[in-house]
């Protein structure tokens, strides 16, 4: 019984002493273990809206710039977990982020939003910087640590991309222009640039109460001054579609977009920068404004929902109508007329369905706010300002026609148009600056209307036939190549895949490209001819769906031979 | 914040805020029914049960309900500050009601308390609880307004499940989880107590040994 006992009791000492010990090594266990996916970092951040990026809030938090999925793979738990970042010398290590305790199997994200500096706001022009991400963590007793950096692009402070959506992705041009929200950032009402210019329109205007009680008439009438304004002091439109951009997986046009205050300063404007200047000094006198997006083109909404003015009832006006060979005019165009038109493409828009309305204020609320803006010498300016009214005053008169004398205004003079050349049947088309010329069949007709997409001078052809020819121009390129690209790109974004199967050298600086062209409507093919001008490259193209190319190819191959260059 | 987006997330899901303003009250659902599924893991199953009237089913089916490749990539751009797998999607068109699936593996928030949080929209009231099962429902002012439910299942070790912030932007729930005993915690037990046990044996053993009265053959040698 004794021997019993000190054996049994000699074994049971011995197996507990094992699984004690096992128990406290934690045998058959699987340790804690931090993993974690490949972490997702925007390759590229616009610094005009950095104040985006810096919020949590916006659009579900979506504009992050760096997203990691960590896991603890083990059974028990992880302690002192803490992940800091840093951005070159614009952030300098953030405050640790700190997790206490991170349970076994349980799995957690870490999503950054770098409060960047306002002084991103001052580069002009895109910048490489390096994401430095640094994360702690203490398993099974053992302090751990893991850096990893990444490249990242700082835009120029006035490069706006349109889409932020993977290329695979994008079906229709809603999705090509998802990321417009971004602009309503460079909206700026209170920058003491634009406070002056609207300093300068009201008293021109001989005050206004357009954000206070005036009704609105008066919002009509603070509208009406604002365009008179505009046009007294020489401001103009000015073309420049933007460049296709790939990113990621993203493929987007890239637009360099001034702000309002570089627009008064420079008193020259594409439609979207006019659209926005138009936004700030509106929002700046307390009426509310939305900016209207079409394919290709901008324009604003002026309404005062406080004074029964809905934006329904609000006034679109057409803000390129300042520089009338912007819309096809010779002469001035009242103001009367800029909303006339603005009206109609928005009634043209709305019917066709791809138009986006973005009230600035509403999407400000969201957390598109603007960038803070340097200091710049508002005497000097203020001067600058008005020397420029050069022209009389309408005395604040309400849709005042304006007369301005011909080529008065600060741009330089048209060239003269080659002479066309015009085959019998044939009607003759010269380019608005003189540009190019070129004949097509009396009976085209118009298929798109000027400045569609950005870059369509002409688009005529015969819906019957399907034959066509269009005009493009793409500004702020001589390579022909890169404008080629360029038009490819902006089909794509509306959903045609363009596909350049050949190109050979044309006379005088000419070159010649065709292919075809694949869209929801089918196959075309083409033929184009394009050639460097001042201030870009024009192109020529002719063509016709592939099923139909055999019977046209010889017209079209007309419509080619009379194109003449300058 | 990102417990909070999948907060969000669970509100526009049913609200297709991918489509224009004017095509949103119009293929909006009559009423949808979500349920959290949350494991003790972090990670969330969720499942969305949508009914349509007549009109609303051709317009919702028109603009995602027979494009859902396109409903979950759009769903993952716009909420890509969340993890989100699985995901699914069944249609029955006779009674013209949807369900959507998906799981994201990282879905409470880890507070630095050591417990956890899972946020819900403000629109979404408590109706009922029975500990395990938490009821919220609300009409979702993005969805036309239809009446939606949710229903939480929380891990079945939570404990101290309690709603914060009722009916404000940080209404949630937040609980703490019971670790379960490791092997490791089983083999101390076990072995402290075989310890104990055998040490005891060996005690008796040896004492009885040494204080027991010698043998008359003892005793005569």
């Amino acid at each position: 019984m004794k021997t019993i006992l000190i054996g049994g009791g000699a074994a049971g000492l011995i197996v507990g002493g094992v699984l004690l010990a096992a128990g406290l090594a934690k045998v058959g266990e699987r340790p804690a273990k931090l993993t974690w996916r490949d972490p997702e970092v925007k390759s590229a951040l616009m610094t005009f809206g950095y104040k985006v990026y810096a919020s949590p809030k916006v659009q579900f938090g979506r504009h992050y710039l760096s997203k990691l999925v960590f896991k603890n793979e083990g059974e028990h738990p992880i302690s002192n977990f803490s992940i800091s970042y840093k951005i070159d010398d614009y952030v300098p290590w953030t405050e640790p982020s700190v997790i206490n305790q991170i349970p076994g199997g349980f799995t957690f994200t870490e999503l950054y939003y770098p409060k960047l500096p306002a002084s991103v706001s001052k580069i002009r022009n895109a910048t490489n910087a390096s994401l430095q991400v640094r994360y702690r963590w203490t398993e099974e007793g053992k302090a751990r640590e893991e850096t990893f950096s990444r490249d990242i692009t700082l835009r120029g402070v006035n490069e706006l991309a349109y889409c932020d959506l993977p290329q695979a992705e994008v079906q229709s041009w809603f999705d090509a222009f998802n990321a417009s929200a971004f602009s309503m950032a460079m909206v700026t009402p209170n920058d003491p640039v634009v406070h002056l210019y609207t300093s300068e329109i009201t008293k021109q205007a001989g005050g206004t109460t357009a954000g206070i009680a005036g009704g609105a008439q008066e919002v009509a009438r603070l509208c009406a001054n604002t365009y008179n304004y505009m046009v007294r002091s020489g401001l103009r439109y000015t073309g420049d579609a933007g460049v296709p951009t790939n990113y990621d997986n993203i493929s987007t046009m890239v637009q360099n977009v001034r702000l309002p205050r570089d627009v008064i300063i420079n008193n020259q404007g594409l439609c979207i920068e006019l659209t926005l200047l138009w936004a700030s000094v509106l929002e700046h006198l307390g009426v509310r404004t939305a900016m209207i997006l079409v394919p290709g083109h901008a324009f604003v909404l002026a309404y005062s929902p406080e004074q029964n003015m809905p934006m329904s009832q609000g006034i679109a006006i057409e803000c390129t109508a300042i520089t009338p060979r912007a819309v096809g005019r010779e002469t001035d165009v009242s103001f009367q007329d800029a909303v006339k038109m603005a009206s109609e493409t928005l009634q043209r828009s709305q019917q066709d369905g791809r138009i986006m309305i973005l009230p600035v204020q509403d999407i400000q609320a969201m957390g598109f706010t603007p960038p803070e803006l340097s200091d710049v010498d508002t005497d000097k300016l203020g001067e600058t300002l008005a020397k420029r009214i050069t022209r009389g005053n309408t005395g604040g008169q309400t849709l005042v026609v304006m007369q301005q004398p011909q080529n008065s205004g600060p741009g330089p003079a048209p060239m003269p148009a080659p002479a066309p050349v015009v085959p019998p049947g044939f009607a003759p088309w010269r380019h608005p600056q003189g540009h190019v010329s070129v004949s097509f069949p009396a009976d085209f007709v118009q298929l798109a209307p000027s400045g569609s997409y950005g870059i369509v001078v002409l688009s005529v052809g015969n819906p019957a036939t399907s034959a066509e020819v269009d005009v493009m121009q793409v500004a702020g390129t001589q390579n022909l190549q890169q404008a080629i690209n360029y038009v490819t790109g902006v089909f794509g974004q509306m959903g045609s895949r363009v596909q350049v199967t050949g190109s050979s050298p044309g006379e005088n600086g000419a070159m010649y490209f065709n292919g075809m062209t694949t869209s929801a409507s089918g196959v075309a093919r083409w033929v184009c001819v394009a050639k460097a001008v001042p201030g870009g490259v024009v192109l020529v193209s002719t063509g016709a769906n592939s099923n139909v190319w055999n019977s046209q190819s010889a017209m079209l191959q007309t419509i080619l031979s009379t194109v003449r260059f300058n | 914040m990102k417990t909070q987006t999948l907060a969000s997330f669970l509100l526009v899901l049913t609200a297709l805020v991918l489509l224009p303003v004017s095509l949103r009250a119009q293929a909006a659902p009559k009423t949808a029914n979500i349920v959290q599924d949350v494991a003790s893991d972090g990670s969330i199953a969720l499942s969305v049960e949508m009914s349509f009237d007549a009109a609303a089913w051709r317009q919702w089916k028109a603009q995602v309900g027979d494009d859902p490749s396109r409903l979950r990539a759009m769903m993952k751009h716009q909420f890509s500050a969340l993890v989100i797998d699985d995901f699914k999607l069944e249609k029955d068109d006779l009674n013209r009601t949807a369900k959507l699936t998906m799981r994201s593996p990282a879905g409470p928030e880890l507070r630095k308390d050591g417990r956890f949080r899972i946020a819900i929209e403000k629109e979404f009231r408590l109706v009922n609880n029975n500990g395990r099962e938490w009821f919220f429902s609300g009409n979702n002012p993005l969805a036309n307004n239809s009446l939606q439910t949710i229903r939480i299942v929380m891990p079945a070790n939570a404990v101290g499940v309690t709603l914060v912030g009722p009916g404000n932007t940080d209404q949630g729930l937040i609980y703490s989880v019971k670790v379960p005993a490791g092997k490791s915690r089983a083999f101390v037990i076990s072995g402290a107590v075989l310890a104990l046990m055998g040490a005891g044996a060996l005690a008796a053993g040896l004492l009885s040994r040494k204080g027991s009265a010698p043998t008359p053959r003892a005793a005569a040698a």
